[in-house]
């Protein structure tokens, strides 16, 4: 009994002094640690919202457009219809995380599942798969979301479904190489002869084991996505105006551009800046959850 | 070799019909009529919808659609345009050209900035020059095109009024003319490519010096130079062309972009025109050949890296 309790000490403490090691690894990366802040920044200010925002973003003001940062009421200035600059930016980040998120949870999981089961089954299976991925991969990616855009018709949530489904190949690649490699190893035999079945044996055994990647990923990928749904807006075929998204927002600023910059710098700065901090956390965080690519690297 | 290149070309023709298959399902399989979709909700004369319905083959189930369409695209026939009433194969012709040299000097852009300076980096690792470099990379992948590009017209073409911002030039105006249009447009395009290869060719350069062949090279007295340009840079910059070859997608996306912001004539505006005044056949088209010329960039590169990297004949 007490061995028995001894052995699951043991095992929790590993587990834990690995985890302590992911974040010790982590924390050791100052530009990591520096985008881990500005996220949790972004993502308290798109919470609160309607508390910080000092104004209503879609409150418009004829009387006083392009009102130059400084103003008073107004910290960043108004944009062409006298809304509150700094209002929209704010509202604004809840659209981009929103998407972000969103469309990642779609890729992820269907590009995951999609991949583990190409892996598994091999033969006929495996073959569809790799080369519905060939065939994604093919098209530019925006060429091809752009399209689909067009079809269905500019929306947010065409743009989060849109860009979710059309980058599941990445991660049905990643999983599925990884799946294939683990298939052959003993715990997996045992599994098997064991007579577990094939989802068991995918989603209990496979899937812990191939979620590291797919983590590094997605947070890699939160910030492509970001990007591509702000070069949607800024197209006019992504989030339409007046709803405050940052790349439309640039759009609308662009008419104006040669008798007002302002009103371009502030959300190209937004996007910029979020897009920076989850490249930085997740550079961090693939070289914490990956020692063997970090060795390379550093 | 020969036989590795057959086999690349081969593998080729599935992709190109899968490519084929989604652009043409686009329309076919979208949700709501095809018809409706062209010529707006509003309610158009039905003799006139029914018309071309019927003109465009869509009253025919969907895989004598799709025959249809194959056999129309070896013939060069990409539809007609709805909005132009001319054929979508012409206006992709005439500007077909502008496109392509937008894509190779933002390439050309891209690799002239990126491969030095991550040799650069990683021969220096650990100094300003290495830490300039990353961090320039980051911001680079980090800096949505569209911004860039309106903060170099803001920047060199209003405040100091250096460069054109719009267009082509006029016809007849020479070549300074014409490479001085090109400038702007080739770094807002280049700079995302030239950020993500310079980050590769650095963490490869690195990869490369710490593999035994260099030591062994060091061991024998070869110089530094020597070791770092014919031993490790010549095996770094295999996944470098590889990634090159992929990042091209996102050359030809961020062309779309590009093109519209500077006004440049390509496919790229064609298709934002296409998409604002739902002109699908064009759409189709411009997304076509957007895809086959990708097709076409990642075959190169597959083939020209035969002839760097003899190992993989013996595959």
């Amino acid at each position: 009994m007490s061995k028995e309790r001894e052995r699951i000490e043991e095992t929790e403490g590993t587990i834990r002094s690995e985890f302590a090691h992911v974040v010790q690894v982590f924390f050791r990366h100052k530009l990591g640690v520096l985008g881990l802040v500005m996220l949790v920044a972004f993502v308290a200010i798109a919470i609160f919202a309607p508390v910080v925002a000092p104004c209503d973003p879609y409150e418009m003001d004829l009387a006083n457009p392009f009102l130059p940062p400084g103003s008073p009421g107004h910290i960043l200035g108004t944009d062409n219809f006298g809304r509150d600059m700094l209002s929209r930016l704010i509202y604004g980040s809840r659209i981009s995380l929103l998407i972000g998120i969103v469309v990642v949870s779609i890729s992820s999981v269907l590009g995951s599942l999609l991949g583990m089961v190409a892996g598994y089954y091999g033969g006929w299976v495996d073959a569809l798969v790799m080369r519905l991925v060939e065939v994604f991969y093919s098209f530019p990616f925006l060429i091809l979301v752009i399209a689909v855009m067009a079809i269905l018709g500019p929306s947010i949530f065409n743009v989060m479904w849109v860009l979710g489904v059309v980058s599941w190949p990445l991660y049905a690649r990643l999983v599925r190489a990884q799946v294939m490699a683990l298939k052959s190893e003993d715990f997996i035999k045992a599994a098997s002869a064991l007579g577990c079945s094939d989802a068991r044996i995918m989603f209990r055994h496979i899937l812990p084991n191939v979620l590291t990647p797919v983590i590094v990923s997605a947070t890699l990928g939160i910030p492509s996505a970001i990007l591509s749904s702000a070069s949607l807006g800024f197209l006019g075929f992504g989030v339409q105006p007046p709803t405050p998204e940052w790349g439309a927002m640039v759009s609308e600023a662009k008419d104006f551009m040669l008798i007002n910059s302002n009103m371009i710098i502030w959300p190209g700065l937004c996007i910029f800046l979020v897009v920076l901090s989850f490249n930085f956390v997740g550079d961090a965080l693939r070289d914490a959850l990956d020692p063997r690519l970090a060795k390379q690297l550093n | 070799m020969t036989r590795y290149i057959v086999r690349r070309l081969l593998a080729t023709v599935p992709v190109i019909i899968g490519i084929t298959f989604i652009v043409f399902a686009m329309v076919s399989f979208a949700p709501g009529d095809p018809i409706e979709l062209m010529l707006g909700s509003e309610t158009v004369n039905p003799e006139y919808a029914e018309r071309i319905r019927i003109e465009l083959g869509l009253d025919r189930p969907w895989y004598e659609q799709y025959l249809r369409y194959m056999s129309g695209l070896l013939r060069g026939d990409m539809g007609r345009s709805i909005v132009y009433n001319r054929p979508v194969a012409g206006q992709v012709k005439e500007r077909f050209a502008n496109t392509a040299i937008l894509a190779v000097s933002s390439a050309i852009f891209a690799l002239l900035i990126s491969i030095p300076l991550g040799v650069l980096a990683a021969a220096k690792r650990r100094t300003w020059i290495d830490y300039t470099a990353t961090t320039l990379a980051m911001l680079g992948v980090s800096l949505p095109g569209f911004y860039l590009g309106l903060l170099l017209i803001l920047l060199f073409g209003v405040r100091l009024g250096w460069l054109p911002i719009t267009g082509m030039g006029a016809a007849g105006s020479g070549a300074w003319e014409y490479i001085k249009h090109l400038i702007l447009p080739s770094i807002t395009l280049g700079s995302g490519m030239a950020a993500i290869l310079t980050r590769l060719t650095r963490s490869s350069v690195l990869e490369a010096l710490s593999q035994d062949f260099v030591r062994t090279a060091r061991a024998k007295g070869v110089r530094e130079k020597t070791v770092l340009y014919k031993h490790a840079l010549r095996n770094a910059l295999l996944p470098v062309i590889t990634t090159f070859g992929l990042q091209f997608g996102s050359l030809l996306g961020g062309a779309v972009i590009t093109e519209t912001i500077f006004s440049w004539p390509g496919i790229g505006m064609l298709a934002v025109n296409a998409v604002k005044q739902r002109d699908i056949p064009v759409i189709q088209g411009t997304t076509l050949v957007f895809a086959l010329s990708f097709v076409l960039i990642t075959l190169i590169v597959d083939i020209v890296y035969v002839f760097i990297d003899p190992r993989i004949r013996y595959e």
